[in-house]
Order: C-alpha cells, then structure tokens, then sequence
C-alpha cells in the first residue's frame, strides 16, 4: 500500500468508539478496507493499461491511485474559474460547490458498479461472520477514500487560492466544507441506488442503474456546455446569487453560506438557515443510510447476481421481438448465412449487453447536445428558427461539422463491439468450420450500421430539417454515406477483430493510437472536403458516386478477411 | 475395427513463453473409441484440447483430424468436431434457442433441420421451457446442458468433452453416460477430459494418462490394472502422478490445527 492509503485508512478508522458503538467490528472493517485498498491500487487505470500493453510487459501494476491523483489536481485548478464570477464568498462558492458535486457524482455513478456493488463480495465476505452494518460502512469508507483520493487534490487548488488570498483561516473552513459537501454527494448516491433496490427488483435493477448512468453522463455534459453560455450571458462581475429565494432549496447554497457565516460571522436569517442545513444534512444523511437504509441492502444485493428470478416463464410471446426485426434487416442487407448470422449476433448483442450502451449510447447524447449547442451559440441576440433558416449557410456547416463529428462516436461503437466481459465466450468462433471470418466481422459491421448509426443519422437528419429546412437534404446523405465509408475504413485499418471477443483488459495494440490519430485525420479531411463543396450540387453528386463506389469496395474487402489477418485465438486462452 | 485412425498426434510440442506444456504428445485414437484423456493439474491436458479443436494454433509437430491437417485444412477438420468447453463460457445475454441457432448456422446447417434439433434436445434436457430466456438467469448445470446441445447439434464424428458433467444433476449425470456409451455405438469418437476417475474409468474404453507433457500410460482400464497392479483408476493415477504419499500431505494438512 502507498503513503496515500495508508494515511486515509488511518483518518478513517479514527473514530473507533463511535462504529464499535453502531454495533460494528472495528477489526474486521480494517482488514477488509486494508485489502480492498490494495486490490485497488493493482487495478490499472487507463493511462497505465496503455502503457502497459504498448510494452508488452506483463510488469505488475501498483500503485495505480497516482495518476488518478494528478488528473483530479488538473480539474481543481480549472474549477477555479468560479473566483471570475461574482464578487462575494456565497456566489464564488454556490458554483464551485455546484460543480464540485456534480463532478464527485459523476465519478460515483461510473464507479458504483464496480466499487459499491462490487459482485465479488457476495462470495468472499457475505458467506462469512460479518454485520450488515460493517458491511455497509465498509463500503462506504471504501468509496470515501477512493473519493479522497479524487477530492483532496482537487480541493487543494482551490485551497490554496483561498489561504492566499484571505487566510488560512478561510482555507481550513473551505477544506471541512468540502469534506461535508463529499459526504453529500455519497448520500445522494448511495440513497438513490438504495431506493431504486427498494422499490424495484435486482433483475431490473443493473439495467436502470444503467440507463440512469446514460442519461446523467449525457445531463452532465450538456450543463457544462450550456451553463458557460448562460453565464456569458450575465454581467459577470456584477453577478450575485444572494437574492433568489428559491436558492435555499440548492445544496451547494447551503455550504457557500456555511461558509460565509462562519468566516464572516454575518449573514441574513435566510443565509443562516441555509448554513445550518449544510452542518447538519451531510452528518444527518450518512447516519440516515447506516440506520435505516443498509440493513435491507444487502439482502438485495444478493439478490442481483443470484440465481433468482429464473423461473421458467415461458416467454414466447416475447420473443417474437427484436430478433425479427434483426432477421428482416438481415435478410434484406445480408448475402449469405455466415453473414446473416453475424448480423444477427451483433445486432442482440448489442442490443442487449449493459456494457456496450452505457459506454456507447451516451456519446449519442453528446452529439445533439453539441449540435445544439452550437446551432443556438452562433446567434447570441434573440434566437428565431427563421433567422437560422436565412442565414443557412452557418446552420449547414455545423450541421456539416455534426456529421463529420460522429465519426468519433462511431469509432468508439466499433471499439466497444469488439470487446466484451464474457469475451472467453468467442472460443464458438475459432471452433466451427467457418471459411471467411470476414464475413462475420461483415455482418456484425452492418449491424452496427442498422442499429447504431442510421439512429444517429435519422437524429441529425431531422435537426437538420428543422434547422436548415429540406435544401440540405442532399448534403446529409453525402455525409451519412461518407460516414459510411469512414466506418469501412476504421474497421479495415484498425478494427480486424471478431465482435464481442477481446478482453478488456487487454486490449491496447502497440500503434493502435497512433492508428486512431490517423483515422480522425481521415475523417477531417473528408469532412474540410465536403465543407468546401457543399453549395454546389454537381460536386456532391460526383463526391456522392465516389463515395458510393468507396463504400462498394471496401465492403467486399471486409468480407475477405482471411483468418490470418485476426489476431492468433491464443492470445485469449 | 478401423484401422485408420480418425485422431492422429506427432510429436506435439507446445510452449507458452520459456513454459513448455507439451513435450512430445504421440497418440492415435480409431473411430469408435471412448477415449478418456486425464492428468493431474497443469499436465497439459486442456492445452491438447485446445489444439485438437483448433483453439490454438501456434504449436509444433501435427495434428490430423480425419486426415485433415489441424494447421492447412483446419476448416474441414473442424466440421466433423464437437466441442463442449470446460467453463461455462458462453454469451448469456443470448438465449438458448439463438445461441445454438447461431452455433448452427456457424457450422452451416440447414436452418429447419437446425431449429428442428434444438427443440428436441433441449426438451430432452428439460429446458422446453426455458428455451427463450436469456441465459444470463442459468444456474452452471443449465449452462452446460446448452453447451453439451452447442457440441452436438451438428451431429459430429468426433466429439471433445472438457469436465462436461460439471454443475449437472444426478439424472443428467446418468444421462449423459449413456449419451456417450450410445454416441460410441454408432460410431462416434469420444474424445472425454476430466478429473473425475470415477466416471472415466466407466465411461472410456482407452485411458491416456498424461503427466507434464508427455504420456504416461495407454491402454485399457484393463490393461493399466494389470500393469500397476489390481487398483482402482484413482489409485493407479495417484501412484503413477505423484511423487510424494497423499496420504502425507492429508497429515500434513491435519497438522496444521495443531
């Protein structure tokens, strides 16, 4: 264990006499906090899973917290931007507690899975001697110090800046604030996952997770691009907060006038009520989870990796579904069996694997958000969908711009299709007597295309239409069939992978950035090409047939792809 | 009996890394033959299966299937083999009926023949009704019934099972003894890897006995009695793998109370 771990695990388990008297064994807590923190450190973030596979070194990974540790300090320091806005403690910190939240829950929600609802627990500790209660904590204190290691680089910025610029005074009250504001964002999590196992059952409960995950990822994102905007829109230093009501009802308000009282020692009625909310709810809410909300959570828990729910009920009715939808488009785009079949793997695959939509569907979301973004952006004095229409030239281009930009959520679909948990599954592939794994690669492309993309394609063909009206329609078809051809070429230059078949991981190729690097670059020049000619139409037409004839080709080359330009099965097993 | 053989190994050598597993593997198994493939732990057991169904491909010396060489004509060798994977390994958001549908299809089948055999062998293993859920709900026993239907749905003249009574209940265990007893009538080569002695030693008309790499006893259970003596398989395996008593390590490990 590092210095870092080490030190947390000792703060944490400070207050030995408070947990032994909620009925928890203090020695136990330890021990498994000890290993979980360890196996922690061993698990590679994604800076070192590059480096580690682009050496082909098999080094053991320790550790692995440092890096986490610098890129939080990096979104510290761009948090004090809030310092810019407004001239008194409460709106600074209003915002920067607002996003400080945001952020942590963000980081909650795409670690709960792994850290809160770690499946392994099941196993090593329910079958073993220990109270829910210490369970519950352990949990807790887990990601509370995984937290810490995400929170106090990110506050030191901002710390820093405050003991600078008034004194360490404010700085100590900052810091405890922003422990309290953490313990908040714990209970918001930790509340909502809990109250969504209450009330529904651990079958659904891994797929509502997930889709909350996709809706918040894409939430998140489209308030960082729009509340700058807003912002803009202000008088930025004369801004205040203080005089809104209803702000008594926001959370970070409460820890901004928390500040501010105690720093201080003035504030309104209104200010000191706010205050007080922002003491006691953190302390309030955490004891609120350990009393009320943990002792039925583990049973839950359970649940949802156990066998239960498999009665046998007869589902016929049922699956008339989405395969007959696949197999229609299948028989219609497919030219043999082979094919097909690989079609109509990919396509319930991907329309059924948890892990493929929360990483993929949410880019979706980014893109409308971008693209509205930027159609409304370009016109700052009162936005009419007529003043767009005129001044169609700008609409087109971002339109342009947002067609060629989903190149990248296509290039994370192909990723993501090649990978899977249950990757060891794909020994069905090297085992049967198929000829042409290309074929099957076609076939799980041209799922992808039918599922994924045409989604997108319809999106933006119909913010299109709105924005710009019916004269783009021939330019969003050269765009979407260039896309095409853009998904051809990523997976003809990088992506020679059967679908659903490699292991997280253990993914990085050597050179595979430099190759993605590459691949944009592609998509840019075509893009900067079809933006150049774009007003005329014989142009599109001529680049359309191009395009087209690209397409044709690349596609028949796909299907030939001979098992010798796979990756030896091997290196699975 | 057939004289040629259907299964045929020379000098199989297979290394991972500075790790070599296989040190010279001989062994030519006729149509017909039940044969059971055991070894202790790390002996290379799975790492010959893997090679024989095609698995793995990096290995040295040959391998023919039928005739077929495993390395040049891997795609005909591997029309007439089944193969039933030792872990559960399979896609489970799928369920049973499109998992083997599409291992049919993998194999080329005819589709109504395809869909035809799943419904009679998955009611034969008593999962009529679980045909349309997805597999992700199954207990290991329902897994591998699926996986023992995926390694026989294309009715294959060889077929390699990897511990394939892992998870099954005491009446799909019977079951599937006779499966392969009735199998090896008709003419099929049962190719069976397991640690369970027991059921080797009832099952399988030939034993090879494999230790680190290379082979260290063949013949019938027979045979190999009258070669080690009047010993159980368990007994014979115990005496011919390990170096040191097992009964010693049992005391060994009772001492570690003390």
């Amino acid at each position: 264990m590092n210095i870092f771990n080490e030190a947390l695990l000792k703060i944490v388990l400070a207050p030995k006499k408070l947990y032994a008297g909620w009925g928890i064994s203090v020695p136990q807590l330890k021990s498994i906090l000890t290993y979980k923190l360890l196996m922690d450190d061993r698990r590679p973030n994604s800076i070192q899973q590059t480096r580690q596979r682009s050496n082909n070194s098999k080094k053991e990974i320790n550790n692995s917290s440092i890096g986490t540790i610098l890129m939080s300090g990096l979104m510290g320091i761009f948090f004090l931007m809030v310092f810019r806005l407004g001239n008194d403690h409460i709106t600074h910190l209003t915002f920067y507690f607002a996003m400080f939240i945001t952020f942590l829950c963000m980081i909650l929600i795409s670690d709960f899975t792994s850290v809160l609802i770690d499946v392994r627990d099941n196993y090593i500790i329910l079958p073993k001697p220990v109270n829910d209660k210490t369970f519950v904590l352990a949990r807790l204190l887990h990601i509370f110090i995984h937290i810490c290691k995400t929170v106090l680089p990110m506050v030191l910025p901002a710390l820093i800046y405050l003991s600078i610029m008034y004194n360490g005074i404010a700085g100590i009250i900052f810091f405890v604030l922003s422990l309290f504001a953490t313990l908040f964002s714990i209970f918001l999590i930790n509340a909502v996952y809990i109250i969504i196992l209450k009330i529904t059952t651990p079958e659904k409960f891994k797929n509502i997770i997930s889709y909350i995950q996709i809706f918040f990822a894409i939430f998140i994102y489209a308030s960082y691009q729009l509340v700058p905007r807003l912002i803009g829109k202000m008088e930025l230093q004369n801004f205040e907060v203080a005089h809104s009501s209803w702000l008594i009802l926001v959370p970070s308000y409460w820890l901004a006038c928390a500040f501010n009282w105690v720093f201080t020692f003035q504030a309104t009625a209104i200010e000191m009520v706010a205050a007080i909310i922002g003491f006691v709810l953190p302390v309030a809410s955490i004891y609120v989870v350990i009393k009320y909300l943990a002792p039925s959570f583990n049973q839950k828990l359970a649940m949802i990796t156990g066998s239960e729910g498999a009665s046998p009920t007869k589902r016929k009715a049922n699956y008339q579904g989405s395969w007959n939808i696949g197999e229609s488009i299948a028989a219609k785009v497919t030219t043999n069996e082979i094919e097909k079949t690989g079609f109509l793997f990919s396509w319930n695959m991907m329309s059924r694997s948890r892990d493929f939509k929360v990483k993929v569907y949410p880019s979706i979301g980014y893109i409308i958000v971008l693209l509205v973004v930027m159609l409304l952006s370009g016109n700052t004095k009162g936005i009419s969908l007529q003043d767009l229409r005129n001044d169609s030239s700008k609409s087109v281009y971002t339109i342009i711009i947002g067609i060629y930009f989903s190149s990248i959520l296509v290039l994370t679909a192909i990723t993501q299709m090649t990978y899977s948990d249950k990757f060891k599954a794909s020994w069905m592939f090297y085992i049967t007597p198929i000829e042409k794994p290309g074929e099957i690669i076609s076939g799980s492309i041209k799922a992808l295309i039918f599922q994924f993309y045409l989604f997108i394609a319809l999106i933006l063909l119909v913010i299109a239409l709105v924005f710009v009206g019916p004269s783009i329609i021939p330019n969003i078809i050269l765009g979407i069939t260039n896309q095409v051809v853009i998904i051809y070429l990523i997976v003809t230059i990088g992506y020679k992978e059967l679908p659903f078949s490699k292991s997280l991981s253990n993914t990085q190729k050597s050179g595979m950035f430099i190759r993605t690097i590459f691949m944009l670059f592609i998509c840019l020049v075509i893009g900067v090409i079809h933006f150049y000619i774009f007003r005329n139409t014989v142009f599109i037409i001529v680049a359309f047939i191009i395009s087209v004839t690209l397409l044709f080709f690349l596609a028949n080359n796909l299907r030939k792809i001979t098992w010798k330009q796979i990756k030896l099965a091997g290196d699975n097993w | 009996m057939n004289t040629t053989p259907i299964i045929s190994i020379k000098n199989l050598y297979k290394s991972y890394g500075i790790n070599q597993v296989l040190k010279g593997i001989n062994l030519e198994v006729y149509p017909g033959q039940v044969l059971g493939y055991i070894g202790p732990n790390g002996a290379g057991k799975s790492t010959t299966v893997k090679i024989l169904c095609g698995l793995l491909t990096d290995y040295e010396g040959e391998v023919t299937i039928n005739g077929f060489d495993m390395k040049k004509e891997a795609v005909s060798a591997k029309k007439i083999i089944g193969y039933v994977p030792e872990l559960a390994e399979l896609y489970d958001v799928l369920t049973p009926f499109e998992y083997l549908q599409f291992m049919g299809a993998l194999y080329g089948m005819d589709e109504v023949l395809c869909m035809d055999r799943i419904n009679k062998m998955m009611s034969a293993f008593s999962l009529q009704d679980n045909l349309h859920q997805r597999m992700d709900t199954f207990s290991k026993g329902m897994r591998q019934k699926v996986l023992l239907a995926s390694g026989l749905l294309h009715n294959p003249d060889i077929i390699i099972l990897d511990e394939p009574l892992s998870g099954l209940d005491a009446n799909s265990v019977i079951m599937v003894k006779e499966l392969i007893s009735k199998l090896a009538k008709d003419g099929k080569t049962i190719f069976y890897c397991s640690h369970m002695m027991d059921v080797v030693e009832k099952v399988s008309d030939r034993i090879i006995l494999i230790d680190k790499g290379i082979i260290v006893a063949d013949g019938s259970f027979e045979e190999l009695k009258e070669q080690q003596g009047n010993q159980s398989l368990e007994q014979i395996f115990a005496h011919l793998t390990s170096k040191d008593s097992i009964g010693k390590a049992a005391d060994d490990l009772m001492n570690a109370f003390n």
